[in-house]
């Protein structure tokens, strides 16, 4: 760190300090762009950190409330029925496919948070079955590198001149910084998105939506490579 | 009836769904809902409605765009934040007491917000994450933390500097850097 040879950051950013240190940090800060930055960039993450609710900390069902479980669910078949006889199977068939989805990234990011990598996890992965495809033109592809393991599955929809991707990809290297890369018939390569890859994404796959500027008939492949280039897993679409 | 089958796996896709998010979630929801309305059979409304909310809005709810919880819980808030204005709106209704809840008037930014903090903090190594989750979340004094996690205090404090830090390194950066020294 850049500024560990300055002041007291840390102490001055929990309010550790007494007025005589303090003032002693805000001079120097004065003067010093790199730790004024530093305080800044801290005290903001604080502020994201206590803004959260501390209730987000709580894991399972809430206590005697099977009634209102009930009531919801009631609540769904009842829609689902009057979406049903207003709009036809289409709804259906995107439900199925978006239904799977998120059923998957719930359960990865939930068990994620609370469970150790003993349990068995669900990989997120979309669905790619043919009945499932939300807009027509929709494809879906799956593959496997075999030098690196990682195994990529991807959902390609058609939009107005660009396309949506939604991919599930396992057996990344923790630490990675990688971009999702929509590639197109004349070679061209579209960054739908980049993330690094934490130790869970590592263990359970993650799921990730990307948009890429690219005609959705001219999408020959998905891949995934680290920001230096290095390829992960490619599938043609 | 080549629809049946379809529809038959629909509708146990959508309980799933609902029953899923409600079993992970619910007791966070409820929890949050309850504190924010002070009214426990209110909080079951605002949970009810989340949770449909979350399933006609798959699309937002799902993956890459943010934790699930975070999209949950924001939720709930908006919707108790909806309901106070729309009861503040309502010309000359007596006999109402006065709500305690903050009303945000500009909910978008926290939408973002909770959905990136709980997204960062999960990619944590779960030590760091504890200690920021008893610091900031729980808003516990170092000596408190240090007695929850059975860590020296100085341990706290060292753990969540470097947390704090490791955070920053997860935070896509379009959400920080924006502070300007105001």
């Amino acid at each position: 760190m850049t500024t560990d040879n300055h002041v007291d950051v840390d102490g001055y950013v929990d309010g550790e300090l007494d007025t005589e240190q303090s003032r002693e940090v805000e001079s120097h800060l004065a003067g010093c762009a790199t730790c004024r930055e530093e305080v800044n960039s801290l005290r903001e993450l604080q502020s994201y950190l206590q803004e959260v609710p501390p209730e987000a900390l709580l894991d399972g069902p809430p206590a005697d409330a099977d009634l209102l479980l009930q009531r919801t669910l009631r609540q769904v078949r009842q829609e689902s029925a009057r979406t049903r006889t207003g709009r036809g199977a289409v709804a259906t068939t995107v439900s199925i496919a978006a239904v799977a989805a998120v059923l998957a990234a719930a359960g990865g990011v939930l068990i994620g948070r609370n469970a150790g990598p003993d349990q068995p996890l669900a990989v997120p992965e979309p669905t790619p079955s043919a009945s499932s495809s939300a807009v027509p033109g929709t494809r879906f592809a799956s593959s496997v590198d075999p030098s690196t393991g990682a195994r990529l599955t991807v959902r390609v929809e058609p939009a107005s001149g660009f396309v949506r991707v939604n991919v599930a990809v396992t057996g990344l290297p923790a630490g990675e910084p990688c971009r999702l890369i929509v590639v197109g018939k004349d070679g061209r390569r579209e960054t739908a998105g980049s993330w690094l890859v934490s130790e869970k994404g590592a263990q359970q796959g993650t799921t990730l939506d990307g948009t890429a500027l690219i005609d959705p008939d001219d999408v020959t492949a998905v891949m995934i490579e680290n920001t230096s280039g290095q390829k992960f897993v490619s599938t043609p679409v | 009836m080549a629809g049946f089958a379809t529809r038959r796996r629909r509708e146990t896709a959508d309980e799933e769904l609902v029953r899923t998010l409600f079993t992970e979630h619910g007791k966070a929801m409820l929890a949050y809902a309850t504190r924010l309305t002070g009214d426990r059979a209110a909080a079951e409304d605002v949970v009810q409605e989340a949770l449909v909310r979350a399933w006609r809005h798959l699309d937002d709810l799902g993956n890459g765009k943010g934790s699930v919880r975070g999209w949950l819980l924001t939720v709930v808030r908006n919707i108790v934040t909806d309901r106070v204005r729309a009861r503040n709106a309502r010309p000359a209704e007596v006999a109402e007491s006065p709500t305690t809840v903050p009303v945000e008037h500009d909910h978008a930014d926290h939408v973002v917000d909770t959905m990136v903090v709980l997204q960062a903090l999960d990619r944590l190594s779960p030590e760091h994450r504890v200690v920021l989750e008893q610091v900031y979340l729980q808003g516990r004094s170092v000596a408190e933390a240090a007695d929850v996690l059975g860590i020296p205090p100085g341990t706290v404090k060292s753990r969540s500097h470097y947390a704090l830090r490791a955070l920053r390194e997860h935070f896509p950066a379009r959400h920080l850097g924006m502070e300007g020294v105001a």
